[in-house]
Parts: C-alpha cells; sequence; structure tokens
C-alpha cells in the first residue's frame, strides 16, 4: 500500500486512459457474436423442442398401454373405442381411477349417448337375440348402466396391495379383470379361480370357439389362445362340462381350452358384473385383428359411455417402516444446500479470476555442470566396471603422487612407485600393488582399494609437506601392506631392488618422517 | 467483472433468513430465491457505480539500468481522467524474473487526481526485464462487484551483470603499479619501452644511466622504463551450448562475463584496449574501441542480454573474427570450457591458427563439486563418482595439455576463483612481456 498522494494533477494528457489490452463489452459482444446467437439459438431450439414434444402424448412401452403403438400395446382399441364414442381414460393410481369414476359418474349422461349406439345398439341386439338367463344377466346389468363406467384393471406386476382389493371391487359395476393373480382373484371375484396354462399351445397359434351364451363371446365368435385360464370356484375338473355355459350361479365360461378351463369367465352376482379375461393378448395391437379377437374385446369393454383403464403402478404400493429420510428433514434443507453452492460458486470466482493475464517469460534451461560426472559414476555402478573405476582411481592418485613427489608429469609409474615406497618406507611390491597390480574381483575389493590410494596419498602428503592437508588425519597404518614388514619385502616383484634414487624431497627411509605420522 | 469476498461473504449471510424463517413458516425457497434476487440487484447497482478502469492514465517513471541483486523502485504514476473516485487494487505485471517485492496495490483516487504507486524491484535475472501490462480492478462503493481491464503500459530495465569480481579489482590494480614502479626504476628490456629521463638518485641502477644525455645536461640522467602500453586484448566469449551449464548454481556464461569485466577493467587501466567479442554462430554482443570508463559501461550494457544459445560454437570462424577486430599481435582470450578431447575438437583444430599471431590464453570454469568428489570414498556410490570425477579431472588435463603443447595458456577455476585467475595471468603475461 504505497500509494501517496503526489502534488497536483498535471494537465491529463488525454480524455481517456492508457489503451486498454482488455475488450470492451461491446468489442467483446462483437467479436464472439456468432457463438453467442449459436448459443442462443441452441437455448431457444431445445426451449422449443421441449414445448413441443411436452404436449404430445408421451408413449410407453408398457404390455397393453393405450398409448403404445408397439405389438404389445392397446393404442388400437383405444382408438376404435374412442372413435366409437366411448371415453377411454387411462389410469395408474387407485386414486385417479377413483376420481375418474366420480368424473364419469357426475358428467351428463348425454353426451355419449349418440356414440353409444353403435356398440350400445349391437351390444342391446346381441341380447334380444339371446334368450336365457345369460341374455338376462349382461343385459340385466347392460340396460341401465349405459352411463356406468367400465373399469378395466391389468395388473402383471401386482402392484396393487391386497388391502385395496375391496376398494377396487366397489368401484364400478362392470369390471374387467386381464390375468389377475389368485389374490387378486380372490379379493375381487371369490367365485373365479385360476386354473393354470391353457392346454394347448399359448402363442395365439390355436384358436378356442366361444361355446356360451355371453353376447360378446358369441359375438365374436371364437378368440385366440394365449395368458392363462380360469374355471369357476368349487367346480371340479372332474364335473360335468357338457354345458359350459350355464351354470346355476350366475357365472358364465366361455373360450374352453381344455379340461375346465377357460379363457373368459364373468360373473354378474348382484349389480356388479365381473369379467376375468385370461387370453390378455387378444387386446393388443398385434393380436386383435385376428379371429374374433376385436369383437370379444369391444363387447367386452364397449359396454358403457366410459372405459377406466386402469394400469397400478408403483404409485399404488403403500410404504410402511420407518419414515424415510426426506421425510425427516426439514424443509430448509435443500435450499439451504442450493445456497451454500451459490456462495461456493461465487468464492471460486473471488478467488480464481485473475487479475490481469498471465506474464509469460522465457526462462533458461538449467543444466548442472557435473551432470556428465554424474552420469558417468552411475554407468559405472550398473554395469559394475570396478576395473576402469579403479583405473581412474589410480591413474589419478599417481598423478598427485608424481605431483607431490616432484617428479615431472611425464615420469614413468615405475618411477613414482618407487620414489612413493623410499618416501614411505614400505615395499616397492606393497605400493605397486595398490597402484597397479591388484585386480578388484569384488565391489568390497574396490571399496578396499580406493581407500588404502586414499591412504597412500595422504601418507606421501604428510611425509613430503609434514601436514595431511586432507581431512581429519588418519592414520597411514591403516595401510594393510604397511604390516608386511618394509624390510622383508625387498621388492620382489617390481624392479630389481633399485635402491631409490635419493630425491630431494624424501629420504629412502626417514623414519623421522614416519615418527612424525 | 469480478465479485469479491465480501460478496461471498453477503451471499453466506442468506443461511440466516433462509433458516430462520424456513424453521418458522416454511417458506425457505422462497427465501432463496429473494436473497439470491437482493444479492444480485446489490451487485448491479455497484457494478454501475464503479469507476472506469479504462480511464486511467498511466506513466512510468524508470531507471533504465540495475545491476544484478541490486533493488530499484519503479514508479507508476495512475490519473483517474474518469468521473468518479476510483477504488481498487491495481497490478503491475512485471515479469517474474524483474522479482517485484508486491505485485497488487490498494488505490483509491479522487477523480481528476493523480497517485504514485512505488513498485519495488529486486531482479534476479540478467538480461532485459519488461513489464507490458498494468491490471486495474475496480470495486463499487459498496465493494461487492468490481470492474476490471488491462492497460497497456509498457516498460522495460536492464539487468547488468553484477560484476563481483570488482572486489578483485584494487588488488590487481596495486600489483600493476607494483609492476609499473620496478619496471619504471630498473628492469629494461622485453615488456618495456622507453619513458622519459630523469636526474639519477642513489640506488638506481648504473646501468640504465644514459651517458650522452649526461654528457648534455651536464649531470648524471637516467633512463627510465615503463611496461608496454597501447597492447591490445581481445576477448572472446564461447556463447555456446557448454556455456549454459551451471556450476555452482551460475551459468559458465556469467563467469565468463564477470571475468571479462574485470580483465577489461585491469587491462584499460593498464593503458591497454579492449575489444570484446561474445560469438558462437555469429556475433551475439561486441564492443570494439572503448576506452576508459565507457569501456565498463559499454561491457556490461552489451553482455546483460546475451544468453547461452543451443548452439555448438564455431571455432573455424575465430580466426578470422579476431583478424576482423586486430592486425596486431595482441592477447587473445578465449573464455570457453574445457572439459573432453571430444568436445575440445574444434577449440584445438582452431588453437594453431591463432597462437600463430597472437598470445592465447583459453580460460575454463572448473566444478569445485568434482573436486570435492573425488576425495569421498566413504561407500560404492562415492567411489564410483570418485572415479567418475577423476576421469572427468584426467580429460581436463588431457585437453589442457593439448593446448599447451599448441602454445596457448590455460587458466582453469571455480566460478569464483576464475576471474581473479585471469586477471593475474593477464599480469604475469604483461611482467613477463609477452603482450
Amino acid at each position: 500500500m504505497s500509494a501517496a498522494p503526489i502534488a497536483p494533477a498535471p494537465p491529463s494528457t488525454g480524455e481517456l486512459g492508457a489503451p486498454s489490452a482488455t475488450p470492451t463489452t461491446r468489442a467483446f459482444v462483437k467479436r464472439w457474436s456468432f457463438w453467442i446467437a449459436a448459443g442462443a439459438f441452441v437455448i431457444v431450439a431445445s426451449i422449443v423442442l421441449l414445448l413441443v414434444r411436452g404436449t404430445t402424448e408421451a408413449s410407453d412401452d408398457a404390455p397393453l398401454s393405450i398409448t403404445s403403438p408397439a405389438p404389445s400395446g392397446s393404442k388400437a382399441l383405444a382408438e376404435v373405442l374412442r372413435q366409437q364414442g366411448v371415453t377411454v381414460t387411462a389410469v395408474s393410481t387407485l386414486d385417479d381411477a377413483e376420481a375418474a369414476v366420480a368424473a364419469a359418474a357426475s358428467a351428463p349422461a348425454g353426451t355419449g349417448s349418440g356414440a353409444t349406439s353403435g356398440l350400445g345398439q349391437r351390444g342391446k341386439q346381441a341380447a334380444a337375440d339371446t334368450s336365457g338367463a345369460a341374455g338376462a344377466s349382461t343385459g340385466g346389468a347392460n340396460e341401465p348402466a349405459a352411463d356406468v363406467p367400465t373399469l378395466l384393471i391389468f395388473d402383471p406386476d401386482q402392484y396393487l396391495p391386497g388391502d385395496r382389493y375391496a376398494q377396487v371391487k366397489g368401484l364400478a359395476a362392470r369390471l374387467v379383470l386381464v390375468q389377475p393373480d389368485v389374490f387378486e382373484l380372490e379379493g375381487i371375484a371369490p367365485s373365479i379361480s385360476a386354473a393354470g396354462a391353457p392346454d394347448g399351445p399359448a402363442d395365439n397359434t390355436a384358436t378356442v370357439a366361444a361355446g356360451c351364451s355371453l353376447p360378446a363371446a358369441e359375438a365374436a365368435g371364437s378368440i385366440t389362445v394365449s395368458g392363462t385360464t380360469y374355471r369357476q370356484t368349487g367346480a371340479a375338473s372332474g364335473t360335468d362340462t357338457s354345458t359350459p355355459g350355464a351354470t346355476q350361479t350366475g357365472i358364465t365360461s366361455c373360450f374352453a381350452s381344455g379340461d375346465d378351463a377357460y379363457s373368459l369367465v364373468s360373473s354378474s352376482g348382484g349389480a356388479q358384473q365381473v369379467s376375468v379375461l385370461g387370453a390378455a393378448d387378444v387386446l393388443n395391437n398385434e393380436q386383435i385383428v385376428n379371429a374374433g379377437n376385436a369383437a370379444l374385446a369391444l363387447g367386452l369393454l364397449g359396454h358403457s359411455t366410459t372405459l377406466i383403464w386402469y394400469t397400478p403402478s408403483t404409485a399404488d404400493v403403500v410404504a410402511n417402516g420407518p419414515p424415510s429420510l426426506g421425510a425427516l428433514t426439514p424443509g430448509w434443507v435443500t435450499p439451504l444446500i442450493l445456497l451454500l453452492v451459490v456462495v461456493f460458486i461465487a468464492a471460486a470466482v473471488w478467488r480464481g479470476r485473475r487479475l490481469g493475464p498471465v506474464v509469460v517469460e522465457n526462462l533458461p534451461v538449467i543444466v548442472r555442470g557435473n551432470e556428465t560426472v554424474l552420469g558417468r559414476a552411475r554407468l559405472y555402478a550398473r554395469s559394475g566396471a570396478r576395473l576402469r573405476a579403479a583405473d581412474a582411481l589410480r591413474i589419478g592418485a599417481s598423478g598427485r603422487l608424481a605431483r607431490m613427489l616432484g617428479l615431472p608429469r611425464t615420469a614413468p609409474l615405475d618411477d613414482i612407485i618407487l620414489q612413493t615406497s623410499a618416501a614411505l618406507g614400505i615395499a616397492p611390491a606393497a605400493v605397486a600393488d595398490v597402484l597397479v597390480n591388484r585386480l578388484p574381483r569384488s565391489e568390497a575389493d574396490l571399496l578396499e582399494l580406493s581407500t588404502q590410494l586414499a591412504d597412500l596419498e595422504r601418507a606421501v602428503r604428510l611425509s613430503v609437506y609434514g601436514t595431511p592437508a586432507a581431512p581429519p588425519a588418519r592414520q597411514p597404518t591403516a595401510l594393510p601392506a604397511l604390516s608386511g614388514s618394509p624390510t622383508t619385502a625387498a621388492a620382489p616383484s617390481v624392479q630389481p631392488a633399485a635402491p631409490p634414487a635419493p630425491q630431494p624431497t624424501a629420504s629412502p627411509n626417514d623414519p623421522s618422517t614416519k615418527d612424525e605420522s | 467483472m469480478t465479485v469479491s469476498g465480501r460478496f461471498v461473504l453477503l451471499l453466506a449471510l442468506g443461511v440466516v433468513p433462509v433458516v430462520v424463517l424456513g424453521q418458522a413458516y416454511d417458506i425457505a425457497g422462497a427465501v432463496l430465491g429473494w436473497w439470491l434476487v437482493l444479492c444480485v440487484l446489490l451487485g448491479i447497482a455497484d457494478l454501475c457505480l464503479a469507476a472506469s478502469p479504462r480511464r486511467l492514465g498511466i506513466e512510468r517513471v524508470l531507471p533504465a539500468r540495475v545491476r544484478l541483486g541490486e533493488a530499484i523502485v519503479a514508479e507508476l504514476y495512475l490519473t483517474n481522467n474518469g468521473r468518479r473516485a476510483l477504488r481498487g487494487v491495481v497490478r503491475d505485471a512485471w515479469q517474474p524474473s524483474a522479482g517485484a517485492v508486491q505485485a497488487r496495490f490498494g488505490v483509491r483516487i479522487p477523480a481528476g487526481e493523480r497517485r504514485l504507486v512505488s513498485v519495488e524491484l529486486r531482479p534476479f535475472r540478467r538480461g532485459e526485464r519488461r513489464v507490458q501490462l498494468t491490471s486495474i480492478r475496480s470495486f463499487g462503493p459498496l465493494g461487492l462487484w468490481a470492474r476490471q481491464a488491462s492497460l497497456v503500459a509498457p516498460g522495460r530495465i536492464r539487468v547488468l551483470p553484477p560484476f563481483a569480481s570488482r572486489k578483485h579489482l584494487p588488488s590487481r590494480l596495486a600489483r600493476l603499479r607494483e609492476l609499473d614502479g620496478r619496471t619504471s626504476v630498473m628492469i629494461r628490456g622485453q615488456g618495456t619501452e622507453f619513458d622519459s629521463l630523469r636526474e639519477y638518485v642513489r640506488g638506481d641502477d648504473v646501468r640504465s644511466i644514459d651517458w650522452r644525455a649526461t654528457a648534455r645536461r651536464e649531470e648524471v640522467v637516467v633512463r627510465t622504463w615503463r611496461p608496454e602500453r597501447d597492447r591490445r586484448v581481445v576477448i572472446i566469449i564461447d556463447t555456446g551450448r557448454t556455456s549454459a551449464a551451471r556450476i555452482d548454481d551460475e551459468p559458465r556464461l556469467d563467469t565468463a562475463f564477470e571475468a571479462t569485466l574485470l580483465l577489461a577493467a585491469l587491462a584499460s587501466a593498464a593503458g591497454d584496449r579492449v575489444d570484446v567479442l561474445a560469438y558462437d554462430r555469429r556475433a551475439r554482443a561486441r564492443v570494439q574501441g572503448a576506452t576508459g570508463p565507457a569501456l565498463l559501461s559499454q561491457l556490461v550494457d552489451a553482455l546483460a542480454p546475451v544468453e547461452p544459445e543451443l548452439l555448438e560454437m564455431d571455432w573455424s570462424s575465430i580466426a578470422a573474427q579476431v583478424r576482423q577486430i586486430t592486425n596486431q599481435r595482441s592477447l587473445v582470450v578465449l573464455l570457453t570450457s574445457i572439459e573432453t578431447p571430444g568436445s575440445s575438437q574444434g577449440l584445438l583444430a582452431a588453437l594453431p591458427q591463432l597462437t600463430r599471431r597472437h598470445t592465447v590464453m583459453v580460460a575454463s570454469v572448473t566444478d569445485p563439486a568434482t573436486f570435492a568428489a573425488v576425495s569421498v570414498r566413504d561407500d560404492r556410490t562415492s567411489t564410483y563418482l570418485a572415479a567418475a570425477a577423476e576421469r572427468a579431472l584426467l580429460d581436463v588435463s588431457r585437453v589442457s595439455a593439448a593446448v599447451r603443447q599448441l602454445g596457448a595458456e590455460v587458466v582453469t577455476g571455480a566460478p569464483a576463483d576464475l576471474p581473479p585467475a585471469v586477471a593475474d595471468a593477464y599480469l604475469a603475461l604483461k611482467a613477463a612481456g609477452r603482450l
């Protein structure tokens, strides 16, 4: 903070300040206009697409879904029903189903009356043509129920809980259960029970004849076989099946596909008619065109002006157990987390925004001068080049020895050995062993040799200059060669016992020098 | 545009209403929304009231030169030409190696006034150090949001070689004077020239009595001699790839500069003419014909921006370069590196051409770490290192011997010792009259 006021302001050089390296907002927009426009276009296009797609019905692939045009869907049936004036409403929860039933009940009955005529008339026609109990049963339910909604329940995943069956049962006067399981049957239509798979192939290749007096079944004549079959409760498989269409409890069984097994069983106890359809494929887009499938489907479902197509979903499953974490958290936690996220982003901008661009500078390469030496040392060590390393050490040591002993640079090694042995009073053979002859056979040998070379140098320096210039004086007696008596080792290997030439720096046997050390 | 820590704090304070009102009335979401809207509105208002950083006039007052290792103050005058008072942060964007002690300064400049920002610089690298931009962040009255702009305000300083070896100069000058005094009284011969006649005093060498002058003047007169003057010293600095190597954390090139400066100062004090050429494959710096105090200032100026190049030194053209500088017999000092016979081939090949006409001195930095490594033999690793160091020293001594055989002098030394060693070698040559 070394901003200090300065004497009167000089006449300003210009209206504006120094030229700016940062583009102004206008320049920025101008420069990036294409990308800004492109981004805006993408966003707008996405929003428009989303709106357009959002208004159209989303089709789902669930079987017997009235919005699915897939082979397993039921859109064809629903569309035909709608064309015939039946209001088809798909619901996925019991509450929605109840609401739909209530709405249908409160709606004026006349709305669909004109359209109802097609199917209703045909149903009535069929009812009029048929005689007997069956006609009375269906027609009796049919006649006043032009505006009583039909409720179709298809629950292949068994989402509907068992304690809701009673509620479902009381929902509508006409119920159509498509492939119900045993629990559903027990809850809604206790007089009907499951009879297992049909005898023949259940892949819609075979057809079965109606064989009953139910108007819808009669109109259909025959249907393809699929799904499962049902029978009247208590009717043993061995009982008389010669008259399948007529039973005493108002239960009509149609499309027998085996031994007391029917694809359609309808019970009309009281004011309520419950139809159980085992052959679910009759309703789907793929099979509805075959045999009398279409007639059966329209006859079963086209009775009333309102058809509620109820496929229970996970929303019907009642959660039990302890309340979830979401239910326990207070309402402000989510907003708080959002706020903290915003704070984090703001803090990132605060700390991360640079004050001006990065300044670049060409920096010199750093090359350490002793890299080659280090590299060579590691190469020696890796390849175990003991002899080469020992040679280097020996050449260096002998050069220094020669300098200390006052020999010329070109002095032969023999002279150096002789002079050294003379200076130290040890046998030339021992010196030659260290300086030339010995081969380092192991790493330990090399270490020992290098130590001996260093000791030799130190001893010579001590004897010549009187001071060991190198690190703290170690006793030159550390040389193992010194322990061998200097007198006995009369240079057996090297030069034939040539008496060392008297040198100005050292005399051959100089006890005083040794004593000093 | 940017936000301040104050804005972040303001946002964070939203925790209180979100939790309290959310707990009491269960309207946390709405509170959050309104709080964010409030903060952003405050920020926008703040931004609109901030002074424009673009309307700032910038003037710099910079010293042109600074020696490496010294500190200077770069002055930055900021004039607010806008209508609102500017409150904010200024960053003077010097290159990192300009060594700005403090980079950001808080400023408060009323409309139409001028303020001084002093930026202290301690450059840690030789050469041209530049500044291109000055960035200003201008906060509004609430200090929440800020406007930001970088203004172009170029400036540069030249960081000169430190010339740390000038501490050796007084002792070498004293030696030079001794040399002067000795030769002026007694010595006659190689390396000296006739200076003047003066009256004989007791102690003068009787052999230097000029009998003819004595006869003319009727008193005993002696001739005095002085060291030769107006010799030529040509210093060639190798800026090739080997000059980049760092020894004791100093590139070879910088050591060469130190040696050059010391030798140039000494030689010009001794009355010789000094020419300097920094060369690898072309001349990187050249100082010719300067004398006296101008020589040193020209030298540091010319050498300051020279950096090692990743090129092999072209030794074959050195003889021609020297011939271009002078035809006289002169002392040619080659500041290069002597490492291995392989890498010194070019030097060895070019030396005969030079030594035929000139006295040649080859100066090279040696690594004290290598010398130290030779005597450490504690374990396997250090023994091998000692062997490698011995090998390196052996190489150096072989090349040195070859250079000496070709008739040139060799001066080696650690980075701290090389400049005085070169100066001493020059003095020795001068004393021996070999210039």
